[in-house]
């Protein structure tokens, strides 16, 4: 089949828009790669740009050496799973109540649940508040304050609610209840939602650092991020090396380390994405009802 | 565990009896700059310190972390919440002002001399004085034992070439750009060589150019050099035009606007494209990134030598250079241990201990003694995990190494440039050459805290618009900026500062 040439121009325009969105993506990748394994005079002279100058492992090496960060790796990707765990069980009952018009005083939940979206108690009451819970310095203080984002809660109550009736009817003709529903009827075909909701728990929760720099004082419980944060931003504040004078300067770490850190901190939910890649592309709904 | 402690803590309190036996539990907060490989909480040091001052004093110590970068925001948060460490401490001092104000800090002034007779005995009045607002001690103020702060820095090999001498006014200072930049001794390509190399950090605004402002300023009463702004000093000026003129002629980084983070400035350096320069007095001669090191590498026979600029018109060096004081060290209000904190700090101002804490261990940090002062230090990254360590951090109670005489610690100070000592020594000379310190207001200037995040902006504003601007534009440019500037804060902060200056000094006269 022969395509007319607008049809032709169009799509070379698009192919060309992509290319450049790819590329801005993923050329800061290449570099921040090409820098970790770079020696560090190489980098000192501007050498390096996409491929690694004076190929050297030292950065990995001395980050593998490192127990802390071994430890920070492990106990984060544990740390990650517990919270989407407790994030989903929490967000999805919530939403599957929700959904149902026979929940009774379901607007008024949802306004309150809504608020919050756009109305928070600041960071010294929240603080108070974790503090008072006794969560301070405890994974707890990472997993549950973020446990619903209401967010997430209104898409998977939109995708619930927009699921035929019809499903919920024959089940409860067949003698099911609403956990049997949930569990075997709504859940299966939701898997799509669930997955895409999961990650955007994961994601959020492995990049996140602002709360563990608030609520965590243990070096032990330092979330991967937390650590990369304090490696980069550490070592390049110049109002440190102005208010230490003489003293600061040693403690810089080369450009390679944190490189390197920012592989290492990247690559583990990188790997996540095309694991759960088939259940963006799989529609689960199609041909449930027929007639 | 923790809840138990805090459980049997509250009970104690309540039942008001003390456990027979059972020690008080001291918290003192650490920096962690997440250096890999090293807890900052909990490492061979702070073993050592916790068995010592148990042993000494009876008391425990129990470590708390604040990330570097983040420790004023950390800080905030700890003491506005109830928590932060018995024995809190900031490089900030308007911070520490602010808490003063807030009421937030306990006062020591009857504890220091019961409990730390040592320390106030090491650290003097005159030092002590810095932590002291409205007559109350209300912080400790760590000793900054080595106070230069700026040198600048030439290339050797070039003057050499040219037949020149290291210049020592901004006269022969432009006579040596003028040439690298004609006759481009070191052969890098006239496009590509930076006679002069600046950065722009809108905090401070003159770190990269300083000894030239100095070299302008005119004579002035204290009252003034206490209370101008920097845009209305008098000869200040001057320099930003002799800055403009640099920039108009090619003679500057040509990029510098962009240069936020001196990351650049270092490129620049390194490859041998940049002529002179002014930054903290050790600033090419540092281990990490190690500057020199890398340019000699790079381009065999280059070097850095120190030079010093004089003022046009008192024809002498002066320059800034930092107060007696490092950190400020202080007791939270809602602390109940205050006293073992003064304690602990008594402890600390030992000689041996400074030395130990300061040093580490010879054979295992260090290989061998010179003059009474460890050298060949192991660098941290060849050091196991287990024997890593920081001088800086643990010893909070002086900032550089104490060695007890002025000339030993500078000669301490040098032995860290490997490679480098008669240049670095020479360069702390200049530092410290005519130096003259900050005035130092005895009562908060609440304009100042209010003021000063917009106004540093605002200066960084003036600096790179005046800089870059035509020379023909230069004066209604920083004419208009400077005016802008002193609306928005900079004069109801000199008129402030003016104030508090003549109550400060009629004080003095009666008291």
């Amino acid at each position: 089949m022969t395509r007319s040439l607008p049809d032709r121009l169009f799509d070379a325009t698009v192919a060309f828009i992509a290319t450049v969105a790819v590329l801005l993506c993923v050329v800061p990748i290449l570099n921040v790669v090409a820098v970790s394994l770079s020696s560090n005079s190489a980098l000192l002279g501007s050498k390096v740009t996409l491929w690694p100058v004076e190929f050297t492992l030292q950065s990995y090496a001395a980050l593998w050496s490192d127990k802390s960060m071994i430890w920070s790796l492990v106990y984060t990707s544990g740390m990650t799973l517990l919270h989407t765990g407790v994030a989903m069980a929490l967000s999805v009952f919530a939403a599957y109540a929700l959904s149902k018009k026979r929940l009774r005083g379901r607007t008024a939940l949802m306004t309150m649940i809504v608020v919050t979206m756009y109305f928070g108690g600041g960071l010294i009451p929240d603080y108070l508040l974790i503090r008072d819970l006794k969560m301070l310095d405890t994974v707890w203080a990472l997993v549950l304050p973020g446990a619903i984002s209401v967010f997430n809660l209104i898409v998977l109550k939109s995708f619930f609610t927009n699921l035929p009736d019809s499903f919920e009817e024959s089940a409860v003709m067949d003698g099911a209840n609403d956990v049997q529903i949930l569990l075997r009827i709504v859940l299966p075909l939701s898997l799509p939602i669930l997955a895409t909701i999961s990650l955007f728990y994961a994601v959020s929760r492995w990049n996140g650092f602002m709360d563990a720099l608030f609520y965590i004082n243990s070096p032990a419980l330092y979330p991967i991020q937390l650590k990369l944060y304090q490696i980069v931003v550490n070592s390049t504040a110049l109002d440190v090396v102005v208010n230490e004078g003489a003293g600061g300067g040693s403690m810089n770490l080369p450009e390679s380390i944190k490189a390197a850190a920012v592989v290492f901190a990247s690559v583990p939910i990188i790997l996540v994405y095309p694991w759960l890649q088939k259940h963006f592309v799989k529609g689960t709904l199609i041909g449930g009802i027929k007639g | 565990m923790k809840l138990f402690t805090n459980v049997a803590l509250v009970a104690t309190a309540l039942l008001g009896f003390t456990i027979p036996g059972g020690a008080q539990t001291l918290t003192v907060e650490v920096f962690d700059r997440a250096a890999p490989g090293y807890v900052a909480s909990d490492n061979w040091q702070t073993h050592w310190i916790q068995q010592q001052v148990k042993r000494e004093l009876g008391i425990d110590v129990q470590f708390v972390t604040v990330p570097r970068a983040q420790e004023v925001d950390k800080l905030n948060l700890l003491m506005a919440a109830g928590q932060a460490p018995d024995l809190s401490f900031t490089y900030n001092e308007s911070l520490v002002a602010n808490y003063v104000k807030a009421g937030g800090l306990t006062d020591l002034t009857k504890i220091l001399p019961v409990y730390g007779k040592d320390l106030v005995k090491y650290l003097g009045p005159d030092l002590l004085a810095f932590g002291d607002w409205g007559g109350k001690q209300w912080a400790v103020p760590a000793k900054r034992v080595f106070t230069g702060a700026f040198s600048g820095f030439i290339r050797k090999d070039w003057l050499d070439k040219l037949k020149l001498k290291v210049p020592t006014t901004v006269d022969e200072l432009y006579v040596a750009l003028k040439a690298f930049k004609e006759k481009d001794p070191g052969n890098v390509g006239k496009d590509k060589v930076i006679p002069f190399a600046i950065t722009v950090d809108n905090a401070n605004i003159h770190w990269t150019s300083d000894l030239i402002w100095e070299a302008f300023r005119k004579k002035t009463p204290e009252e003034v050099v206490a209370s101008a702004e920097r845009w209305t000093t008098p000869g200040y000026k001057d320099a930003v035009q002799y800055l403009n003129k640099l920039y108009n002629e090619g003679l500057l980084s040509p990029n510098f606007v962009l240069d936020k983070d001196g990351q650049q400035y270092i490129k620049d350096i390194v490859q041998g494209n940049v002529g002179a320069a002014i930054h903290n007095w050790d600033n090419v001669y540092r281990p990490n990134p190690g500057m020199a090191t890398e340019l000699a590498k790079n381009v065999p026979g280059a070097t850095f030598v120190p030079f010093d600029l004089q003022n046009r018109e008192t024809k002498l060096f002066s320059k800034w250079r930092y107060n007696p004081n490092g950190l400020f060290l202080f007791v939270p209000k809602f602390s109940k241990n205050a006293e073992a904190a003064v304690k602990y700090l008594n402890w600390m101002s030992r000689p041996e201990v400074l030395l130990y804490l300061q040093n580490g261990k010879e054979g295992v940090q260090y290989k061998s003694v010179k003059n009474g002062i460890p050298v060949d230090f192991i660098p941290q990254d060849k050091l196991p995990d287990a024997d890593k360590w920081n001088a800086t951090d643990i010893a909070i109670l002086a900032n550089g190494k104490e060695f007890g005489t002025q000339d030993k610690n500078l000669e301490a100070l040098s032995l860290g440039y490997t490679g480098f000592e008669p240049l670095a020594k020479q360069a702390a000379a200049i530092s410290l050459r005519d130096g003259y310190a900050s005035f130092r207001f005895d009562q908060i200037l609440s304009l100042e805290t209010k003021y000063r995040q917009t106004l540093n902006t605002k200066g960084g504003e003036i600096f790179v618009l005046s800089i870059t601007a035509k020379p023909s534009d230069f004066n209604k440019v920083y004419d208009s900026l400077v005016k802008e500037y002193m609306a928005s804060g900079g004069k109801a902060i000199e008129e402030e500062k003016v104030a508090a200056y003549r109550a400060q000094i009629a004080a003095k006269k009666s008291g």
